[in-house]
């Protein structure tokens, strides 16, 4: 029921932010777009009669994907297209739970030790050349990206934790792993390449890339899934069909245009003028929706909670004097007006948060107590951390040193410029100078990489299985992981390792929830707020489900999409 | 005039080295490497090993000069190399974006020029009369408005209120089933409201550029001889007058091409317009370098040979100018 709660607290907020005038209150209200309608998330009728059977879905893609190679492809623009052209063997549900893609497996089974697991494939699965899909593809894929040849970027991370994949038969593929751990099995998603067509261009291009054969094959990608490749028109449209052949279930509708729309006021004229079906959007855009009478004729509003947190790290390994001590940590999340900040930022649309886990997350701890906004306290500890106030010039100093930092702030940031100054501010009042420097996006990566920092905004997204914080938080992590500040608690390393490595639920749920409280209380961040998905869809767009990650990578995701035989093209222009 | 050709074109070679080294140079002191960029997913989830093994897999790790020795003597051979972001080869990129920049390109500056030309005269000949005080007002306007507020405005109107014209790419989304002279208004209809974009600023300069240079020599003697002549004062402005302003005004168009060509990168994004302005920005943001090579060496090439292109047009238009 907590997590209902907190829903409702949501919603609540969520209205107050935008007004009373909006139709989800009062439906006799136009003018603005309603949020989360009924409409947007009803299923078709069982008997498929309603359902426009021929409809095409416009969806909108910020950037030109870099490929659409499964085995290459880095970004979500890349994942949107894939999970449809050629979906991995498991998947997460809207719940965020794992479980195997009902299409292609069959059955899956993990021996007692949890060292190996088997899956069945679905027999009459076929890529789209019409060719057999069998264990053979599957584990030549897996080879594939652990070669050592092909230079792959994010598909070998996880993957290379299996350590043998076989076939068994033409459907059957054994894995197995190193160690038997709650999180392997989360390994086998990785993308499948169709190995009649990789194969032969293998022995001329070991990298799997550089020849013009891979630029082909890579160019035109093809898969096994419900939607086959049409075209891809650089900058300006990705073009997907429904492929009758699937062995699976039908989706609902026969085209997806993805629209490359980079900037987000012009994708927003297209969603009035019904060339869009959908598109996130900002907090601004989904606030000034509510009075927005077009936005209202052609779109509804969809909100839902997001597994991810926006914090400011703070660099404690020892490299500057100031954050080490726990006591400033929390004399500046005390300074931090996160509930001014949520106001400002995100038309209070999210509420604060309360450390590394969502509250509708299953390991999230009730217990951890928020640190509460309080200049007065602040300056308080500060003092107590030797950090005092000097009669001269107002500022703090201690040994001799001015208390004086710079955060890092990454250019196009939606967060932190606005963070940076309400914080600023405050900071000065109780004798904390603080200067800001904003660096384009891969600088600012190399920089908190490197521990180059004092102080840093930035968000981090949620993996399902809270062992994703294993190369945040854990002390080896430093030099290799993503534990750029520097935290080192030797209690909370160990609870990783208890918690990787047991399948007692109880049990993993009581030590993700220590590590929860042990982080908050150390406040190696502070803790700003849960970030939302906030959506529009057009009218017309029925059988739509947020998951926690948003609009895409969860199953069914957009399968479950429909538009009613009356509803009409948005396109009759 | 050909020793002088010849000599212009060897000035190219230090120009163009000095282009591509400083480019070069610029892109790899650039904090940040390709593997760290914008839109890849996971990007801290790379380890220090994986990381060291891109880099060598990519080369990035060599010292800077014999990476650009490398690069040079590819480019020689017009080898422009491959796509760090996904292996194909820089010069199919391109060659993918440059249609629709060239489209865009020649329509802006032929809309420029048949527009700037005629109310350029008409405004020297009746010096501050009312057309020339009108003109003159609105093209400062026009002048002073940047183009992406133009382009919300015209998009606002013409595309949504009016629903008159396509505001998104260069295609509709049935283009491939077309008929070819539907393809062609199809593209044309989309290219509209981006040129006028690009081109009323251009316009505006060159309006008023004509005229001023017109004003200059209508109190010339030989324009008095004209007139003397009997030419009406139209004629004599066209024939004798405008004749003298074609020398600046190759100048002007042979600078204007070549930035006409790298692309417009805040446009092409406000229309989703697929051109080089958007492949050169998403390669700079994913440091890639082959590619932003690659357009370097493009719009470098473009510059030098507009600016010689017009050296020796001079000669042609105008009998006066000799290079021997």
């Amino acid at each position: 029921m907590r997590t209902n709660g907190f829903a409702t607290l949501l919603l609540t907020a969520l209205l107050a932010a935008i007004g009373p005038g909006t139709a989800a209150v009062s439906a006799d209200q136009p003018p603005g777009a309603q949020v989360n309608p009924a409409s947007l998330s009803r299923v078709p009728p069982a008997d498929g009669r309603d359902v426009d059977w021929d409809a095409t879905v416009y969806r909108s893609l910020q950037g030109n994907p870099r490929t659409l190679s499964p085995i290459f492809r880095s970004s979500l623009y890349e994942f949107y297209i894939a999970e449809l052209l050629s979906p991995p063997l498991v998947v997460w549900d809207e719940k965020m739970r794992w479980r195997v893609h009902p299409d292609l497996v069959e059955s899956y089974e993990e021996s007692d030790d949890h060292t190996t697991a088997t899956i069945r494939l679905r027999p009459r699965l076929k890529w789209h050349d019409a060719r057999p899909f069998t264990a053979e593809d599957v584990v030549f894929s897996w080879r594939a990206i652990l070669d050592e040849r092909v230079p792959i970027r994010v598909m070998r991370v996880g993957t290379d934790q299996i350590a043998e994949c076989r076939a068994l038969d033409p459907h059957t593929v054994r894995f197995t792993f190193d160690a038997p751990s709650a999180v392997s099995r989360e390994n086998l998603g990785f993308s499948i390449v169709a190995r009649h067509v990789y194969e032969p261009g293998q022995r001329d291009d070991p990298t799997l890339r550089n020849s013009d054969y891979f630029n082909r094959v890579h160019r035109n990608p093809m898969g096994y899934g419900p939607y086959r490749f049409v075209e891809w028109l650089d900058n300006e449209r990705i073009v997907l069909e429904r492929w009758d052949d699937y062995p699976g279930r039908r989706p609902y509708i026969k085209r997806v245009v993805f629209r490359i729309a980079p900037d987000a006021n012009s994708a927003l004229m297209m969603l009035k003028k019904g060339e869009l079906d959908e598109m996130p959007l900002r907090a601004t855009q989904f606030a000034g929706a509510s009075a927005d009478e077009a936005f209202g004729r052609a779109a509804v509003r969809a909100f839902a909670p997001r597994w991810d947190y926006v914090y400011i790290g703070w660099n404690q390994d020892g490299s500057n004097p100031f954050f080490n001590d726990v006591r400033v940590r929390r004399a500046m999340t005390m300074t931090g007006n996160a509930p001014l900040m949520i106001e400002r930022i995100y038309h209070n649309l999210v509420a604060p948060c309360f450390g590394i886990y969502h509250p509708d997350h299953w390991a999230f701890e009730t217990r951890v107590k928020r640190v509460a906004y309080n200049t007065q306290q602040a300056a308080k500890t500060l003092d107590e951390a030797g950090w005092r106030v000097s009669d001269e010039d107002g500022w703090r100093y201690k040994d001799g040193v001015r208390f004086e930092f710079t955060m890092l702030l990454a250019q196009g940031s939606e967060a932190g410029p606005t963070v940076a100054a309400i914080l600023q501010e405050d900071l000065r009042s109780i004798g904390v100078a603080m200067n800001t420097q904003t660096l384009e996006w891969a600088t600012f990566l190399q920089r908190i990489r490197g521990h180059d920092f004092h102080a840093c905004v930035g968000a981090w997204g949620m993996d399902p299985d809270p062992d994703s914080g294993w190369n945040i938080w854990r002390t080896d992590q430093y030099d290799s992981g993503r534990n750029y500040v520097g935290y080192s608690n030797p209690r909370v390393d160990e609870l990783y390792e208890q918690a990787r490595f047991s399948f007692d639920y109880d049990f993993r749920r009581r030590c993700y929830g220590e590590i929860q409280q042990l982080i908050y209380a150390d406040q190696p961040y502070t803790f700003l707020w849960h970030r939302a998905s906030l959506w529009a869809f057009s009218k017309r767009l029925r059988g739509v489900r947020l998951s926690p990650r948003g609009i895409g990578n969860f199953y069914p995701g957009m399968l479950d999409w429909w538009v009613p035989a009356d509803a009409g093209s948005i396109h009759d222009s | 005039m050909f020793s002088y050709a010849v000599k212009r074109i060897l000035w190219v070679v230090p120009t163009f080295l000095g282009i591509t080294i400083a480019t070069f140079a610029l892109m790899h002191l650039t904090p940040g490497d390709p593997s760290l960029s914008a839109d890849g997913l996971g990007q801290g989830v790379l380890s220090a090993s994986e990381h060291q093994r891109l880099s060598e897999y990519f080369g990035w790790d060599r010292p800077l000069g014999i990476q650009y020795v490398d690069w040079l003597w590819a480019a020689l051979r017009f080898d422009f190399g491959r796509s760090f972001a996904d292996g194909q080869p820089v010069i199919a990129k391109i060659g993918r974006a440059l249609p629709a920049t060239l489209l865009l390109a020649v329509v802006a500056l032929v809309a420029s020029l048949a527009l700037s030309i005629p109310v350029g005269i008409l405004s020297a000949r009746r010096r501050n009369g009312l057309f020339d005080s009108a003109t003159g007002v609105l093209l400062y306007g026009l002048y002073s408005v940047p183009s992406y507020v133009m382009a919300v405005l015209l998009i606002l109107v013409i595309g949504l209120w009016w629903d008159a014209l396509p505001f998104r790419g260069m295609t509709s989304d049935g283009f491939a089933d077309m008929s070819p002279g539907q393809k062609v208004m199809d593209v044309l209809r989309h290219v509209i409201l981006i040129a006028v974009c690009l081109a009323y600023r251009p316009l505006a300069f060159q309006a008023r550029f004509i005229r001023a240079n017109l004003l200059e020599v209508t109190d010339a003697g030989y324009m008095r001889t004209a007139l003397a002549k009997g030419l009406s004062p139209g004629r004599a402005l066209v024939r004798h007058g405008f004749r003298n302003t074609w020398i600046p005004l190759i100048t002007l168009i042979a600078l204007t091409l070549p930035a006409l060509l790298s692309g417009a990168v805040i446009l092409e994004v406000i229309f989703s317009w697929p051109g080089i302005g958007r492949l050169l920005f998403d390669s700079i943001m994913r440091r890639d370098y082959p590619t932003v090579m690659g357009l370097t060496v493009l719009s470098a090439v473009l510059v030098l040979l507009a600016t010689l292109l017009a050296d020796l047009a001079y000669a042609r238009i105008d009998p006066r100018v000799t290079y021997d």
